[in-house]
């Protein structure tokens, strides 16, 4: 089993772009876009899943890259700001998308301590 | 295959619009290949085994024209790769249903036939479904915006 250091988890929690929120006026949910600059630094990937997070809410968005965004803003569609309970104008987090294995490394991680 | 939508006196832009049109197709596990904003030019396709196999492997191109004096936008929505998807699935299914029925001989193949041509039509369906919904989506999300950009006007006045 992994052991984190205090470190390591400052380290993790540091990832992450902070963007102002759009809301988007279109229906739906789970897609969010963001300008093509965030993109092009290669831990974010257009089509895939991120996490998204406000306050001790998260939720999972795929991304689009449109050049015509505004930079430092992230559009996201009416029902995603609710479930995150984010509003106009306010700053979410944006962290890089989770390849498979981080994504079973958390559920590894969830697992074990619920049986603890 | 192409289908077009066509708007009068719109207020949103041509760069707002197909910005918007590639939000949907990535929402519909469309894979972006080409990207122009400025030109109103978008290529995606579908791609991914899984999809080739249900069927939904779909090349697609988006254009979007916007006359500056009438303010008349027009969207087409040119569909690809309906023939190779269809052999793919005639093939697949074929062979899946001569591996289960080979014991049966001569028989075993005439029953994969039409077993085969019923997986294209299923395939056939399946388009059909898939290119009615995106455009009416289309519709909506175009409807959707010209609300929004009437309203961010009355708010400014």
């Amino acid at each position: 089993m992994k052991l984190e250091t205090d470190i390591e988890k400052q380290e993790k929690e540091e990832e992450g772009i902070e963007l102002k929120v759009k809301m988007s006026p279109i229906s739906g949910s789970g897609i969010a876009r963001v300008n093509s600059e965030i993109v092009e630094k290669g831990d974010y990937m257009e089509g895939k899943p991120h996490l998204i997070q406000f306050g001790d809410r998260k939720r999972v968005v795929r991304l689009v890259a449109d050049g015509m965004m505004d930079k430092g803003m992230i559009s996201l569609r009416r029902k995603d700001i609710e479930k995150i309970g984010a509003e106009e104008e306010d700053t979410i987090k944006l962290f890089p998308s989770m390849r498979m294995g981080e994504r079973l490394q958390r559920g590894l991680d969830l697992f074990f301590r619920r049986d603890e | 295959m192409k289908d077009l939508i066509r708007g009068r006196e719109s207020n949103i832009g041509r760069a707002t619009l197909l910005g918007t049109i590639k939000e949907r197709l990535v929402e519909y596990r469309f894979n972006i290949d080409e990207y122009d904003h400025l030109g109103g030019r978008l290529k995606a396709r579908r791609n991914n085994l899984d999809k080739i196999i249900l069927g939904l492997y779909r090349n697609i191109e988006v254009s979007v024209d916007k006359d500056e004096e009438t303010r008349d936008i027009e969207i087409e929505l040119k569909w690809g790769g309906l023939l190779p998807t269809n052999i793919f699935t005639f093939v697949f299914v074929f062979l899946v249903s001569y591996a289960i029925f080979k014991y049966q001989g001569i028989m075993g193949m005439l029953i994969s036939i039409p077993l085969a041509l019923l997986g294209v039509i299923i395939n056939l369906m399946i388009f059909f479904v898939m290119r009615f919904r995106l455009t009416g989506i289309i519709k909506k999300d175009i409807m959707a915006l010209e609300k929004a950009a009437k309203k961010k006007g009355s708010r400014e006045r």
